[in-house]
């Protein structure tokens, strides 16, 4: 309850910008323009056979060019042994590639995010860790009117006894209605988020998700499901949630 | 009951009137994939004193808005608000409330170049930064323009056979932007938005 307050208060009193009509489970490239600032969350249940383990962030991003990206996560994370606060993130993602078209766009953007060992021990690394971790990748996105493709390549370092893996995502948009402005916005998502262990083993994940856009306010869910899971992996992974709630300002 | 009318009417005709006394502003704008973009973009137009009737139709890209004609809005910085909004301007109208008409095209023709120059050119600001770079593209043989506000150098590439570093320096002097060997006319130098004077001065005294 009260952390409903907190993300409550959060959307409504920190008079938060836009997070653009993003995909839910990945990330995108295009990003919204010179000194934007950005405040979000989304909340992360992944439900497995030892019970539920979240993560729920609070998001600060700002754009100091209209291709720069700096941002800083804080996140509340819990697993069935404890809660308490998360494995807080610093990211940077710096558009290095942009073709604009009518009605279109096609975005290149290379990503780094830091995770600082500032959090409780959950045993899964999208939760927390309590242990270093960092990752580079590159992020394509084509956008246009009728849908958005978004792809995402990277390798991540796990600090402590897990294992590094290298990250591929690839996401699709569908908007259910016509495109207009002001924002009035019913999105289908269809992405597919897959970790590639340097042990051999791997996690593929497929999430469907619907956003609603009207006016400032969005509204994200997704549920995705695993096609494949780590053999290795401490908890069997049975499905994750993502609930997520914007205003943008 | 006279007296109301006629102030009723006078208000009408004065709401009417100053109404009248605003420009037009009409951008093609490239990249708006998502209404979220066109959100991106009308953001970046918000602090633009006065700014009403903001229109935005995603699929043509056509963005209008008004603004009232003291505020003497000019083309590049309209541009330049359109490009740190992360968007490419296309074209861009002013059309001004005593029917003048501003217009920049910002459709470059492909140009195969053979040779890249750089040289010191004054200005002070963005809106400097967009007209030095839009003019030194709109002349025929080049092919791309940078300049960077801090150092006052442009970079551009060019065919030497199509046009000649001098031509350029005087496309920018008649613009009112001034090159170590080429002056802009005082005429050309005081039509530059106040905010783009830079100081003439300053630059004689670095010379010396």
């Amino acid at each position: 309850m009260r952390y409903i307050a907190i993300l409550i208060l959060t959307i409504f009193i920190i008079r938060p910008a836009l997070a653009q009509g993003p995909p839910i489970t990945g990330d995108k490239a295009i990003m919204l323009g010179e000194g934007t600032i950005i405040a979000k969350t989304l909340t992360r249940i992944i439900h497995t056979d030892k019970g539920n383990f979240t993560n729920a962030p609070f998001m600060f991003h700002y754009l100091p060019k209209s291709n720069m990206l700096l941002a800083i996560h804080f996140p509340y994370a819990s697993s069935p042994e404890e809660s308490g606060f998360g494995d807080m993130t610093a990211r940077m993602k710096y558009q290095i590639y942009r073709k604009d078209m009518r009605g279109k766009s096609h975005r290149i953007a290379l990503k780094s995010v830091h995770w600082f060992p500032t959090g409780i021990e959950t045993g899964i690394p999208d939760i927390s860790l309590g242990e270093y971790q960092t990752s580079f990748s590159m992020i394509s996105g084509y956008e246009t009117l009728k849908h958005g493709i978004g792809a995402e390549v990277g390798y991540r370092y796990i600090g402590g006894d897990f294992t590094d893996f290298w990250l591929m995502n690839i996401g699709f948009g569908l908007p259910l209605l016509k495109q207009v402005y002001p924002v009035n916005q019913l999105n289908l998502y269809f992405e597919y988020d897959s970790e590639w262990f340097t042990n051999g083993e791997k996690n593929i994940f497929f999430a469907q998700g619907i956003q609603y856009a009207k006016g400032h306010f969005t509204l994200d869910l997704a549920l995705q499901i695993p096609l494949a899971r780590n053999k290795l992996a401490p908890q069997r992974i049975e499905y994750t949630l993502f609930l997520g709630a914007r205003y943008s300002y | 009951m006279k007296n109301l009318l006629l102030i009723v009417i006078m208000s009408i005709l004065t709401v009417i009137t100053l109404d009248a006394q605003r420009d037009k502003i009409t951008t093609q704008v490239d990249g708006l994939g998502c209404p979220y973009c066109a959100y991106g973009l009308e953001k970046k137009f918000k602090k633009v004193k006065g700014i009403k009737n903001v229109k935005i139709e995603i699929e043509e890209g056509i963005f209008t808005f008004t603004v009232p004609s003291e505020t003497e809005l000019q083309v590049e910085e309209v541009e330049n608000r359109i490009e740190r909004a992360g968007y490419t301007p296309k074209t861009i109208e002013i059309e001004r409330a005593d029917g003048k008409l501003d217009k920049m095209e910002l459709s470059y023709a492909d140009v195969e170049t053979n040779k890249s120059a750089e040289f010191a050119v004054y200005g002070i600001c963005n809106m400097c930064k967009s007209r030095i770079e839009n003019i030194a593209r709109k002349t025929v043989g080049v092919g791309s323009a940078k300049w960077d506000k801090k150092t006052k150098i442009l970079k551009i590439d060019y065919d030497s056979e199509q046009v000649s570093i001098a031509e350029v320096k005087q496309g920018l002097a008649e613009r009112g932007h001034d090159t170590e060997d080429v002056k802009a006319s005082e005429d050309a130098y005081d039509n530059l938005p106040a905010c783009c004077l830079y100081d003439r001065a300053d630059l004689k005294e670095k010379a010396h």
